[in-house]
């Protein structure tokens, strides 16, 4: 077929206009002038009063240990799951499977107002533990998708190969689906990391007085009124993102050239 | 049971669903022997193997290794071991690795291993692969590399599940050879599957001959050949007439079939059709009682002369027509 | 693997059982049974049945918050798909090279804080901000259009929001799709724009499905984006679901509200089985 001009200018134009509010983040955080509508020329300032606020540090080391936290729970269990529903097909696990999704399929917004109600019901005290078990209900249907692509896509004579050869189903495990699943597991834990590390809907609701996420701060500043020092926390994060996905680029490069 | 029966299926049977895979398989297999299942795709055989190999489990009927009763063992607990159809090398570990692993999972010492893998790339003449990783093979090689895999276990049994099937046809061809002398050399009993009739007619001691999720026949490949019990068997192995005379089924092989001077050309026949495919010529002919026969011979003029709606005279050896039961297949 | 394999899986299932059994479908369960409880003086809950939470849904205020919240989502929805299936189109048939580009460069926003680009919006649409700068710039405009805290900059928030949802989804069904299929139908004689209509659209529809209840599903909960890009202007059901609960202490009535948003939800994905025959939900993950 003919190869035509206008696709890749369509997609050019509406991928620039996403990234129109990035670059003027990133802009505006080396602006000396506090009103963001005035050029007063370039600073650093808002980086330094980044770094001497603790508030926001407090936050991020918060958020971080969240999102390593649910992200390792879902990990986890969701691998573990997806494992054992591969090897047994039966309509209890397809129901369970089918309620494990349910926390990516309904609004955020509901699964805060159950979580809160819930965790109230417990009795159990609003913090690091309440929001560790939210995310990582959350997080659990990214890594079961993921790991689910993995198993579908694996050869079953491989397993049945290990087995034939004389290893035990945990050793089968270990020495052949593992390694298979891996690059599932670990795509998944990323998606399920940044996941985490961006909820604000859900951290809202189960947060409890003395813990606060990044997003919840954020939120909360930009609530109440605009301070440049948010443009340099974004342009920071925003480069964090963009090492953290050059980085899983690379490692997927070796990934390949080692699993296929 | 007799002295050098190695393994024995009795009354297998299995059902997936409402489809019965295995309809009571009887199966004996000597020591050393080659032996081929051989069927069209849904017969059975695959599914025997994997009963065999412990990768499924009959519904009733029991499998028998020397004597012992496996039919409920593991798999990890048999000494019997696959060489799968795709390979199924595992693609994270290198040449060495893959074939040592039955070895490793047994504690074997690292330098007995190591000997033992050497040794295997020797017999199957990959020496220097040792790190190569399966992605890095060919087919014809990444089959080596499965076969080393399952005879460095020395197993009593080797099952091998249309172990050629991916490779093209002259490689095949080599891989026979190649197959069939490792066979003799190590001494170790093949259960082989193929849907390919001359691969099993050019390999096996004894061919059984599935459809099903029947035994139909089982026998020499000359038998199988030459004396077909049933009508499948006739048309699986090579191609054959089905002629219905006197409420008898009988198969002639269409090499088999006469024309013109000799003296068994008893029958009044009319030419059909002619085509020449595969180096063969076809003669269709039809008989008076409306019955057809085919007529083969090799070379493009063996049957010039024949013009179609010609009359002809054909007939055949006594002998070459040998009575089966006819399945209606 | 086989029939036997069943024996030591139990113990793979139990904490994914657990943990959604626990923490999944009782907590729903328990926000149904909410729902129709009465609310009790301070905080919590007297176990009185009653509808009159249902029954207050359907008074003007909160059933205008609905039709707001649905109208809002609608119009996103709409717009994510006019701007999001060319896209997702377009992207799947570039060639290898240029798919990882473009995913690559539609990730980073994706993977960054919704909020913070947000944010980036505020500085545009502000009083005096970018937009307005321009706009006076070229004469378009002689004073500030004063867009933050109105309905089109909640618009456009959500759009920007939701839209990588759609190209992902769109761009997945139109990536495993066999092209040879529209070559096909143009050997057949179809122009390229009754190929399109007949082959490719067809073959991309679970893609766009499944983008729109990617899309609408969320944009009916995104309280935050109104909140910020609406000001207190615009209330959507979100918004009131939360008040309810940090405001209002009003937990029944929030289970309610949720209850009918859940319902709805499960309505649109069963509709989305039975279009396509898969719950699996195109580009999800």
């Amino acid at each position: 077929m003919r190869r035509k001009k206008w696709p890749f200018v369509y997609v050019g134009i509406i991928t620039a206009i996403t990234y129109i509010p990035i670059v003027l983040t990133v802009i505006y955080s080396f602006n000396a002038s506090k009103i963001s509508s005035v050029w007063g020329g370039f600073s650093l300032d808002w980086y330094g009063e980044l770094l001497r606020d603790r508030d926001i540090r407090e936050a991020l080391m918060n958020s971080l240990l969240l999102a390593f936290l649910s992200c390792l729970c879902a990990s986890v269990i969701g691998t573990m799951g997806a494992v054992g529903m591969h090897r047994k097909k039966s309509m209890a696990n397809e129901t369970v499977a089918l309620f494990s999704m349910l926390p990516i399929m309904i609004p955020e917004i509901i699964l805060g107002m159950v979580f809160l109600s819930v965790f109230s019901l417990m009795d159990l005290p609003f913090g690091m533990l309440t929001l560790v078990i939210a995310h990582t209900a959350f997080c659990i249907p990214y890594i079961c998708s993921m790991v689910n692509t993995r198993l579908a896509g694996m050869d079953r004579s491989l397993e049945e190969a290990a087995l034939d050869l004389g290893a035990s189903r945990f050793r089968v495990f270990w020495d052949v689906t593992f390694p298979a699943i891996l690059p599932g597991i670990l795509s998944g834990a990323m998606l399920s990391f940044a996941m985490s590390f961006d909820d604000v809907v859900i951290s809202i609701f189960v947060t409890g007085p003395t813990v606060n996420t990044l997003p919840v701060k954020i939120y909360t500043k930009l609530k109440t009124g605009v301070t440049p020092e948010i443009n340099a926390l974004a342009t920071i994060m925003l480069l964090v993102t963009i090492l953290v996905l050059a980085g899983s680029t690379l490692v997927g490069k070796i990934k390949n050239s080692r699993f296929t | 049971m007799e002295e050098n029966t190695i393994l024995q299926l009795q009354g297998v049977r299995k059902r997936f669903g409402d489809s019965e895979i295995l309809e009571g398989i009887d199966l004996k297999i000597r020591k050393g022997e080659f032996i081929t299942l051989l069927g069209a795709s849904g017969c059975g055989k695959t599914t025997t193997l994997r009963i065999i190999a412990g990768l499924e489990f009959p519904d009733s009927g029991r499998v028998i290794l020397e004597g012992r009763d496996i039919t409920e063992l593991e798999p990890n607990k048999r000494s019997v071991n696959t060489v799968f159809q795709n390979y199924a090398l595992f693609s994270h570990m290198n040449v060495a690795d893959n074939i040592g692993y039955g070895l490793k999972i047994r504690k074997v010492s690292r330098a007995v291993i190591a000997k033992k893998v050497e040794e295997m790339l020797h017999l199957v003449q990959l020496e220097g692969f040792e790190k190569r990783m399966p992605s890095q093979l060919s087919g014809g090689q990444k089959q080596r590399v499965a076969i080393a895999r399952a005879v460095v276990n020395e197993p009593k049994v080797l099952l091998l599940d249309e172990p050629l099937g991916a490779l093209d046809l002259k490689l095949r061809r080599q891989m026979q050879l190649e197959l069939k002398r490792l066979q003799k050399r190590l001494g170790i009993t093949f259960i082989y599957i193929t849907h390919d009739q001359e691969e099993a007619i050019n390999m096996s001691d004894r061919i059984a001959v599935m459809n099903q999720g029947v035994l139909e026949q089982m026998g020499t490949p000359n038998e199988i050949y030459y004396h077909p019990v049933t009508s499948y068997v006739a048309n699986f192995v090579g191609s054959a007439n089905i002629l219905h005379e006197n409420g008898s089924a009988y198969a002639i092989r269409t090499e088999n079939v006469l024309m013109d001077q000799e003296p068994e050309c008893v029958r009044e026949a009319v030419v059909v059709e002619s085509s020449f495919a595969g180096g063969q010529l076809r003669i269709l002919f039809r008989l008076r009682d409306g019955q057809t026969i085919t007529a083969s011979r090799y070379g493009i003029d063996a049957g010039t002369g024949l013009q179609e709606g010609a009359g002809c005279r054909i007939g055949w050896k006594p002998e070459h027509a040998v009575e089966v039961v006819d399945d209606g297949q | 693997m086989d029939s036997r394999a069943g024996k030591s899986n139990w113990l793979l299932l139990a904490p994914l059982y657990l943990f959604t059994i626990l923490f999944v479908a009782l907590p729903i369960l328990y926000m149904f049974l909410l729902s129709v409880l009465t609310r009790s003086q301070v905080w919590g809950v007297e176990f009185d049945f009653t509808l009159d939470h249902y029954k207050r849904i359907l008074e003007p205020l909160y059933l205008n918050t609905f039709l707001e919240s649905f109208r809002l989502a609608f119009l996103s929805t709409g717009l994510v798909m006019l701007i999001g299936y060319p896209y997702g189109y377009f992207m799947a048939r570039m060639n290898a090279v240029w798919k990882k580009r473009m995913m690559l460069l539609l990730m980073i926003p994706f993977w960054t804080s919704a909020l913070i680009r947000l944010y980036g919006w505020i500085i545009v649409f502000r009083s005096n901000g970018v937009l307005d700068q321009v706009l006076m710039g070229l004469h378009v405009t002689g004073k500030p259009l004063k867009l933050l805290y109105t309905y089109p900059a909640v618009v456009v928030g959500m759009v920007y929001a939701l839209l990588p949802f759609m190209i992902l989804a769109v761009y997945s069904s139109a990536e495993k799709m066999d092209w040879t299929l529209v070559e096909a139908a143009r050997d057949l004689g179809a122009s390229s724009f009754r190929a399109f209509l007949t082959v490719t659209f067809k073959l991309t529809l679970p893609g766009l499905l499944s983008g729109i209840i990617l899309t609408f599903i969320p944009s009916m909960g995104l309280f935050f984006i109104a909140d910020i890009l609406g000001g207190n202007k615009i209330v959507l059901v979100g918004s009131v679901i939360q008040e309810q609960l940090t405001k209002g202490r009003n937990q029944p009535f929030a289970a309610a509200l949720s209850a009918v948003l859940m319902i709805l939800t499960v309505l649109m994905i069963r509709l989305y089985r039975k279009i396509t025959g898969t719950s699996r939900l195109e580009g999800l993950v």
